[in-house]
């Protein structure tokens, strides 16, 4: 059976003034899949992520969601339609509390819970993300790995159908990247397809059906993990000599 | 060089280290591993003045810096790669780097100098350097925060988390850069999430754990210690 195309982009190319950012990228991600970008730092995966949850319009080239063309809706309208994101660096609301964080989520994504529905809803995802004993800590003063689940937890809370991952295992020691393996599997298995960022290459390896690998703005190759790090290309543009964890 | 007695640091009041006592040979390479939330980050600020322990001493080489503020303890040699990047956002490449040499008067006089040291190490930097730091990369404002702590010539660098965000041959790059400093005499204390690279390359290494410290060894040993590769590598 074939799989079905959730979030397509044909041929995305953004220009930031003379700089080319990224350019043409093309790319199918397949409904419950779990899709990877990587790529040298500064190659435009964030870039990439910035142009499909509508945070710059592209400057040439379609993104199609569900079969429609949402090229020109803005980053609200995107995440009522369904694509939730995390930041790299992360961008908590820093005066309100990681429940309060959380609950924002709630309230503007596609369900459009009402207040009331939206803290009760945000308390089950604080619990479900490891933060609950955290809820009170204001965005700011939590410490940095929680301040990644914090992200996961407020696009989960838009009920997203597809989620942009950008870095979560970023600050997370072998251990604790593994727990974030089993979260992100497990937001899989109920439905939602992802797209991620990622430098941990053990977690790319077990996580990704496909991987995408960008250098310069471009799209260098694309494939499985396993035949994607045999290429010369990549380990001489990404992995260096030796893979690291 | 530098030596930690007993330290006891509260947020408000909650308790974040208990008893911490480390210490950092002049010359070597020190590891401090620990699940996020440990209480790695705190000590780093504790060290560099940002916070004050309740009590405790830290003292560095030979002098009682215990509740000294951030700016003496830079301009007395220790320099700080902060968790999370920290750059200027708004402010150059450049800026950035001189910022690292400002108040420290020997590397300020050398900063032309330290500066085509970085850039060797990190040719992005220089490929960037008139850009706004805030409009680079997540990994090209890591390699800037190291770049800039090294532009201090440090005598003992506090490093937190180099390798955030980089790509798996950068971060080879980045503890290479560690290492080249550390041959030329700036003394390392280092906090990293890759737990093998780390202690792979630590003379000493110290197991932070809720807030106090339950290991100490050499760095190899603790690596083949079976707690610590549960705990820490997920094997």
């Amino acid at each position: 059976m074939a799989e079905k195309i959730i979030l397509e982009t044909r041929g995305i190319t953004k220009y930031f003034g003379g700089l080319r950012a990224v350019y043409n990228i093309s790319l199918k991600l397949n409904e419950k899949n779990i899709l990877a970008i990587i790529g040298p730092n500064g190659a435009g995966k964030t870039t990439t992520f910035n142009l499909i949850s509508g945070v710059f319009p592209v400057s040439s080239g379609n993104i199609i969601f569900e079969g429609k063309d949402i090229t020109k809706t803005n980053p609200a309208e995107r995440c009522h339609l369904g694509i939730g994101r995390t930041f790299q660096i992360m961008q908590p609301f820093e005066d309100m509390s990681v429940l309060e964080n959380i609950t924002t989520g709630a309230l503007f994504g596609r369900h459009k819970y009402s207040l009331k529905e939206a803290k009760q809803k945000s308390l089950e995802i604080a619990k479900r993300f490891g933060l609950f004993e955290y809820k009170d800590f204001v965005g700011s003063k939590l410490p940095l790995a929680y301040r990644k689940k914090l992200e996961i937890a407020r696009a989960y809370a838009t009920s997203p159908k597809v989620m942009l991952l950008d870095e979560v295992m970023e600050g997370l020691n072998p251990a604790e990247a593994r727990e974030m393996i089993e979260t992100i599997f497990s937001l899989r298995d109920e439905g939602i397809s992802i797209i991620m960022i990622d430098h941990i290459m053990f977690t790319i390896k077990e996580l990704a059906d496909w991987v995408i690998v960008m250098n310069y703005g471009e799209k260098l190759t694309e494939g499985k993990y396993d035949d994607v790090v045999k290429s010369k290309e990549v380990i001489e543009a990404y992995l260096g000599k030796e893979e690291t964890c | 060089m530098l030596k930690i007695e007993n330290i006891n640091v509260f947020y408000g009041l909650v308790q974040a280290l208990w008893d911490i006592s480390i210490e950092v040979p002049e010359g070597s390479i020190v590891s401090i591993v620990g699940a996020n939330g440990a209480g790695k980050t705190t000590l780093m600020r504790t060290i560099n003045g940002i916070i004050k322990p309740k009590s405790g001493k830290i003292i560095y080489n030979g002098i009682d810096i215990t509740g000294k503020d951030s700016n003496y303890v830079v301009s007395n040699g220790i320099t700080h790669v902060p968790e999370g990047r920290q750059i200027f956002p708004k402010m150059s490449v450049y800026e950035n780097l001189e910022i690292g040499a400002m108040f420290i008067k020997d590397a300020w006089e050398k900063r032309k100098e330290t500066m085509e040291f970085v850039f060797s190490l990190f040719p992005r930097l220089k490929e960037r350097i008139n850009q706004a730091a805030g409009t680079m990369s997540g990994g090209e404002q890591q390699m800037l925060a190291v770049a800039r702590a090294l532009m201090g010539r440090p005598k003992l660098m506090l490093v937190d988390e180099p390798s955030l965000g980089l790509s798996p041959a950068l971060t080879l790059t980045v503890f290479d850069a560690l290492k080249k400093a550390n041959k030329e005499g700036v003394t390392i204390l280092l906090v990293e999430q890759n737990v093998k690279k780390s202690l792979e390359m630590a003379k000493i290494g110290y197991v932070l754990e809720n807030g106090r410290i339950v290991m100490k060894d050499d760095g190899k040993t603790l690596l083949a210690n079976p707690h610590i590769k549960k705990a820490y590598l997920g094997v």
